[in-house]
């Protein structure tokens, strides 16, 4: 799941719109239907700081948010983070991550004068995808250096950019979560058969697997 | 095992199988089949059909988004680098490497796993048919040594195994990857249908088929394939081949079959007298104990590597250097075949359009390369596995979509894309090699192997064709902004590794004669990968199923005729 195809010039289009004041519509929508991030936190964390978890929450909630359907911190999200983070990592990987919430929390401070947690929804999205879009230029070199190695290699030296591993492992979780796979894609445990070309009005959604 | 169990154990058979997975199935079917009392000895664990712990779990089931922990993965250093096995779904199908080390001179991928039924539980199920240019292409191309067989001599088997097993396909007609007995195909989707279509227009003699590989579309003696798509998990529906699912199945019905898991076959036994083998030596896996077994006649399917490796290992007066390795090759020519290099595109059109089921399959671009008079600058040839589908969830990570935005956008498919990747045929290299290592020893104090082969010129040459080709042929197809990849990685990644107990007519250069008998020891068959004397680009394992049958019906027309 790398970050690819994104067309530059869209993308700073896109953000240059909500920067300049004007919110997209599905982001009005979110905030008229009352979708702020919990005050208090509502798990226990293990391993991450209250603070650290008061901030990967509301990453997770701006990444995917509740409403009309239920959002990442209804499914249990950062705690799922947390989880990968815990006990899949490798010392490496949770000093990368680790590092990597830092710099986020520090460079949010100085370029919008708060704590992540405590911005608007809008100045949220803006914020993380000012982030991303940085963790794409980044990632792009790589993978010109990548050409021609060895997927092994790779594999091994691939980095946790924090942003970009909360953004996956959000999306992921949530859309192979049981409620996500079945309430909002499209999910058949046992097909029986398969069909190669039909209408899409009959599935009418995504398939969560393939 | 107790005193009294050992003690009723039965020691003498007519035949002894090594290995139980897609050559020792087969060997155990067809063998027990005919009559012979069959000890088929398994090195790792029992599974019987259905003892598949992942097959049934849905995906928020899967622990950890089905990652590995790094400590975990720490036994796992050589089986993860495909980058597929090693996850909690499948974890359970592939050896620690900690336990069971190799050395590499060079870098090797040696994945495996040691269970019932060995990888005919987890390979990708590809069945092709070899050609006659497969057979004679070394003979033609001045390489190596010639084939002891051709086609039309494996033809009637590849018939054989074909209907049982269970193959679906669209005929073709294409003499480079023959056509086989088929059962109905899976659909191609609206967009390979497309691309099949759009490159036969650009070049004529490139033909996108429907991947030809081992699933029951229709009732195949009561198993059939339920579009899942988990088919490495092992599957209860018995949707594809594997030994557990069909031919250990047929030869327990026998009666005929013993088969013994946790047997390790560490040598075959010798005898100068009679210059044939009296049986195998076996380690318990569990018990530690050394025992030996005998019969009249040995067939091992150890896979490549395991066969060689007891065949080295089986030291004798007249064989210092291995069973039967009077040439010298044994442990040489080994082969595999080359991949990841391609590309993949995107293609609009078709927003109204998707599919149901998962095909557990793609499409296939047979062999177009090097046929009849053209010459490219580098010999033999490639073919691509690929397949199209509609960017799904997962394409909101790689975009700027937050929020509602990307609430709204996972819950329709993205555009249409389509990738392929070619397996190309490596060259038999007397240099590429494997050997016995006494000084590092495993889990169960066997000796080890070392690795030491590499990819050489020929194949570097190909892949410069490998991928501008498919990136033509997205580009014939319409598709845009089309990426190419190469990332060769290590010899023996795409899990295709054969040779090393090589077929050939002259004992001075061969390890087996035509007929799969090691050359001075007639009562000793090779039928897995060990036996290839080329690679040719088509998956190895349909051949290695009518090599096996092929062998056991000559073995036991030879007990018949008390040759043997």
């Amino acid at each position: 799941m790398d970050i690819k195809n994104i067309d530059r010039r869209e993308a700073l289009k896109r953000t240059a719109v909500l920067l300049g004041g004007a919110i997209s519509a599905p982001t009005m929508m979110g905030i008229l239907n009352g979708c702020t991030p919990s005050e208090k936190l509502d798990w226990t964390p293990v391993y991450f700081s209250e603070d650290q978890a008061a901030l990967v929450s509301s990453m997770t909630d701006t990444i995917i948010p509740g409403g009309d359907t239920k959002g990442a911190n209804d499914l249990g999200m950062p705690q799922f983070i947390e989880e990968i983070v815990t006990r899949i990592y490798s010392d490496q990987q949770k000093m990368e991550f680790m590092d990597g919430m830092e710099v986020f929390a520090d460079r949010c401070k100085n370029e919008t004068g708060s704590d992540y947690k405590d911005l608007e929804r809008a100045e949220r999205e803006i914020f993380f995808n000012k982030v991303y879009i940085d963790v794409k230029d980044i990632e792009d070199e790589l993978e010109d250096e990548r050409e021609g190695k060895n997927i092994e290699d790779y594999q091994d030296t691939k980095r946790i950019y924090f942003v970009k591993a909360v953004k996956e492992l959000t999306v992921s979780g949530y859309c192979l979560s049981e409620y996500g796979a079945t309430q909002v894609l499209k999910y058949v445990k046992v097909p029986g058969e398969y069909k190669g070309c039909i209408p899409y009005e009959e599935v009418g959604g995504t398939w969560a697997t393939s | 095992m107790n005193l009294n169990v050992r003690a009723e154990e039965e020691i003498s058979y007519d035949a002894i199988v090594v290995g139980t997975g897609i050559s020792g199935g087969w060997a155990a079917k067809e063998l027990c089949e005919k009559g012979l009392k069959t000890l088929v000895l398994e090195r790792g664990r029992m599974v019987k059909h259905g003892d598949y712990p992942t097959a049934n779990l849905d995906p928020w089931q899967l622990p950890d988004d089905d990652k590995m922990s790094a400590e975990e993965l720490k036994d796992y250093q050589k089986q993860k680098r495909t980058n597929y096995t090693m996850k909690p779904q499948f974890k359970h199908w592939w050896v620690k490497d900690t336990e069971h080390p190799y050395t590499e001179i060079k870098r090797f991928d040696w994945i495996r796993g040691y269970h019932v039924g060995g990888r005919s539980l987890t390979w990708g199920r590809h069945s092709y048919r070899w050609s006659e240019m497969d057979f004679e292409a070394n003979a033609k191309d001045g390489i190596a040594i010639d084939w002891p067989i051709r086609y039309k001599d494996l033809a009637p088997w590849y018939s054989y195994v074909e209907k049982y097993a269970g193959i679906q396909g669209m005929k073709e007609g294409l003499s480079q990857c023959p056509d086989g007995e088929f059962l109905p195909n899976f659909d191609l989707n609206c967009v390979e249908q497309h691309s099949r279509e759009k490159i036969k227009d650009a070049f004529g003699n490139r033909v996108l088929t429907i991947g030809r590989t081992a699933h029951a579309t229709v009732n195949h003696n009561g198993r059939k394939c339920q579009a899942r798509n988990l088919c490495m998990r092992g599957c209860p529906y018995g949707g594809y081949f594997s030994s557990n699912a069909t031919t250990l199945i047929s030869a327990e019905n026998t009666g005929n079959m013993t088969l013994r898991p946790y047997s390790i076959v560490t040598e075959v036994i010798y005898n100068n007298e009679t210059q044939k083998a009296d049986g195998v030596r076996v380690l318990d896996a569990e018990t530690g104990e050394y025992m030996e077994f005998k019969s009249k006649i040995i067939f091992l399917c150890a896979s490549a590597l395991g066969s060689t490796f007891i065949l080295m290992n089986s030291k004798s007066d007249r064989f210092p250097n291995g069973l039967g390795n009077d040439s010298g090759e044994l442990g040489h020519n080994l082969m595999d075949h080359h991949f990841e290099t391609g590309a993949s595109g995107t293609i609009d059109g078709w927003e109204d359009k998707y599919y149901s089921g998962r095909k557990p399959c793609g499409f296939y671009i047979p062999r177009f390369r090097n046929l009849g008079k053209e010459k490219r600058d580098y010999i033999r040839g490639y073919g691509y596995q690929g397949g199209a589908s509609r960017e799904d969830w997962s394409r909101v990570v790689s975009e700027l979509a937050i929020g509602e935005e990307l609430k709204n956008m996972i819950k329709v498919p993205g555009p249409w894309q389509m990738g392929m990747t070619a397996f190309g045929e490596t060259l038999p290299y007397h240099e590429n090699k494997v050997m016995l290592n006494e000084d590092l020893r495993d889990m169960h104090g066997l000796p080890t192997l070392t690795f030491d082969c590499e990819f050489k010129e020929n194949e570097f040459k190909m892949r410069e064709d490998m991928k501008n080709d498919a990136a033509e042929m997205l580009e014939a197809a319409g598709f845009k902004d089309i990426d190419t990849f190469d990332t060769i990685g290590g010899f023996g990644l795409s899990i295709h590794e054969m040779g090393t107990a090589r077929m050939g007519r002259d004992p001075k250069t061969s390890v087996l004669n035509g007929n799969n008998q090691v050359h001075a020891v007639p009562n000793v068959f090779v039928t897995d990968g060990a036996c290839m004397t080329s690679a040719a680009c088509q998956n190895p394992s349909l051949t290695y199923m009518a090599i096996t049958a092929r062998a056991a019906d000559f073995a036991v027309n030879e007990l018949k005729r008390r040759n043997l």
